[in-house]
């Protein structure tokens, strides 16, 4: 028997070196992901005035934090435009979802190609022309036109998922319900809402996280006193890097992990929906 | 509690193409109707007129005498177990059983004690905080029969409820679904591409093909008695015989059957006034017996084909002076006698005069 090649022999280890080298790589793409921000949270607790030099653990920029009012203000402002956001476009999306997929009408699939282009179309775009729109409408910049802007590239999210779920969903199961009594309204609300529960949530999330952290299409449509925190950030960037911006950044980066991990629960949560019918 | 459908001249176009033509039938209060048909005939179009997810083009749905055509599917008294049973998954089953009263707005002690009755009727209790995810094909088909029935319809429709199961599970869901029919006297229309389904439940059976009805009738008629060529083929399996008028007296018919065979019938099998048509041989009406040189009433034939079924052979064998024509007969597979009609054995074949059956329709 002619003697086989060694990777044939052990063919174990030609596997294994390859696994190694996966892992090896992996490991070289989520250091390359995630070092930046590694280093900003830990430079965030440095002592150092001017960022780069390590002189000691200090939780001072947190504190001086707190003594910014404006900065807190607009972090306010953030969560109201993202919040309001949020709620609009999970209305907007599901129901346009609904609509797309349940009827049939003239312009259905003009409408449906139109509604996605908001989520590639350039930002700087969009800004520009919601400010031109706003202007020639007379519309004071202010909340409103921030909110207005953020649901323009933000609804299409909710709606791609929601219309994903309900294409995978049995088009019985709306019969059912109509056959059990249900008006049209009814079936949407008991049978088809729920069974789009995760796809709402987690297009509500992606319009939250996208909301909270806009920079362009708010520059546009902000006035001084919608100010988000975004916005306030990229100024005082501008001026010069400054440690409280580091601890800002870190919070910042709290609040869209605390995000994350609220759909990662949600969608566990979800596997196994709660009994809902008194025992 | 249960009332008659009458479907007058119900008909639906989808533009040029027509789905289900005029068909006028009346299901009386209480019978197990079943449409039969292949697929793409109209038959689940029908079930979803009477439903009210699908409106008419033309005529009328009368329930109980009242007409109920333009009522929107809601507010029908008639309730639907659903091809693949659509329970709804983020219900338990109680929930899933619960929304039609719900929907109808009873009050919570009722609901109780109807879900719960509703859940011992397809026994089932003690699975009501399930999930449907949780349950096995045979438990989803009952969760979505209580379902139906918990909401005393008139009418209980049923679309192809047994296709979702295998072959053993379906044996005991049909004899269950049968005998609650028969308990609650309600009437069932089921919708169903399986004759043995057909069959083994219903009062009566109509047989669709390209929407338009073939015939109804009792299930001993439809097979027995069928009135046109896609009926006998549709429903179990028929060699369709060309058959000729040679003479007759006294009540009685006599007939030469394509392959030489000859026979008195009854005269009220042969149809009225013709000459020739076709005769309605079931398999198992061919009787083989190995071929000794017998003359007449046998002809001769050559067996082609053995299909092993366990219980029971079938038999292609080629009439030697048929013209070709080859018939399926049906022989217990018995182990003592299989060099006898094996693949290229010589047999004689003999067609008992009294079965047989003739198309009306040539």
């Amino acid at each position: 028997m002619a003697a086989l090649p060694p990777t044939l022999r052990f063919p174990a280890a030609g596997a294994r070196l390859l696994q190694a080298g996966l892992r090896g790589w992996t490991g070289l793409v989520l250091l390359f992901l995630y070092v930046p921000v590694l280093v900003l949270v830990v430079y965030s607790f440095n002592s150092a005035r001017l960022g780069v030099v390590w002189e000691g653990f200090s939780g001072r920029w947190y504190a001086e934090l707190l003594l910014q009012a404006p900065l807190q203000r607009s972090a306010f402002n953030s969560l109201v435009v993202a919040i309001a956001t949020t709620i609009i476009s999970v209305v907007l999306g599901t129901l346009g979802a609904w609509l797309l997929h349940r009827y049939r009408f003239p312009g259905r699939d003009l409408i449906e190609s139109l509604v996605n282009l908001p989520m590639v179309m350039p930002e700087i775009l969009l800004g520009i022309s919601l400010l031109v729109l706003f202007a020639l409408a007379g519309v004071g910049l202010g909340f409103t036109t921030v909110i207005i802007g953020h649901v323009t590239f933000s609804f299409p999210f909710v709606l791609v998922a929601v219309r994903a779920r309900l294409q995978g969903l049995d088009p019985a199961l709306e019969e059912a319900a109509r056959d059990l009594g249900a008006t049209p309204w009814g079936a949407f609300r008991r049978v088809i809402l729920p069974a789009l529960r995760p796809a709402i949530f987690a297009g509500g999330l992606m319009a939250f996280l996208l909301s909270w952290d806009e920079l362009i299409v708010t520059y546009f449509t902000a006035s001084a006193a919608s100010a988000t925190l975004p916005l306030k950030v990229f100024g005082m960037a501008k001026v010069g890097l400054n440690p409280v911006l580091n601890a800002l950044s870190a919070l910042f980066l709290l609040v869209t992990l605390v995000g994350v991990a609220f759909s990662a629960y949600l969608r566990c949560g979800a596997r196994r929906p709660p009994p809902t019918f008194p025992r | 509690m249960s009332a008659s459908i009458e479907l007058d001249g119900v008909g639906k176009r989808y533009g040029t193409v027509t789905a289900v033509c005029e068909v006028r039938l009346t299901i009386a209060a209480g019978e197990f109707l079943t449409l039969l048909g292949p697929s793409g005939c109209g038959k689940t179009t029908l079930l979803r007129m009477i439903a009210g997810f699908e409106a008419p083009t033309a005529g009328r749905i009368l329930l109980g005498g009242e007409d109920i055509t333009g009522v929107p599917p809601h507010r029908r008294p008639v309730n639907q177990v659903f091809q693949g049973y659509a329970l709804f998954p983020h219900l338990s089953v109680r929930g899933n059983v619960a929304f039609g009263l719900r929907m109808r707005g009873v009050s919570p002690a009722e609901l109780v004690r109807r879900v719960d009755e509703a859940l011992a009727l397809v026994s089932l209790e003690g699975l009501g905080e399930r999930f449907p995810s949780e349950l096995s094909g045979g438990q989803r088909q009952r969760v979505a029969v209580a379902r139906a029935v918990v909401c005393r319809p008139q009418v209980l429709l049923l679309d192809e409820p047994f296709s979702a199961l295998d072959a053993k599970l379906r044996q005991t869901m049909r004899a269950e679904l049968q005998a609650l029919q028969r308990r609650l006297g309600m009437t069932f229309v089921l919708v169903t591409h399986d004759q043995d389904e057909a069959l083994a439940l219903s009062d009566r059976i109509a047989v669709i093909s390209a929407g338009a009805l073939e015939q109804v009738g009792p299930p001993r008629e439809i097979y027995h008695r069928p009135a046109t060529a896609f009926v006998a083929d549709f429903v179990g399996h028929a060699n369709l015989v060309p058959a000729e008028r040679i003479g007759g007296s006294a009540g009685r018919v006599a007939v030469r059957l394509a392959g030489g065979l000859e026979a008195g019938v009854p005269a009220e099998c042969w149809p009225a006034g013709r000459k020739a048509t076709r005769a309605v041989v079931r398999p198992e009406q061919v009787v083989l017996r190995p071929w000794r040189g017998d003359g007449r009433p046998a002809a001769r034939a050559r067996v082609t084909a053995v299909e092993f079924r366990g219980d029971r052979e079938h038999l292609q064998v080629a009439l030697q002076d048929g013209g070709g024509l080859t018939l399926t007969a049906v022989h217990p597979g018995g182990e003592g006698d299989r060099a006898d009609f094996a693949v290229g054995a010589e047999v004689a074949i003999g067609i008992p005069a009294d079965h047989l059956w003739f198309l009306p329709g040539g």
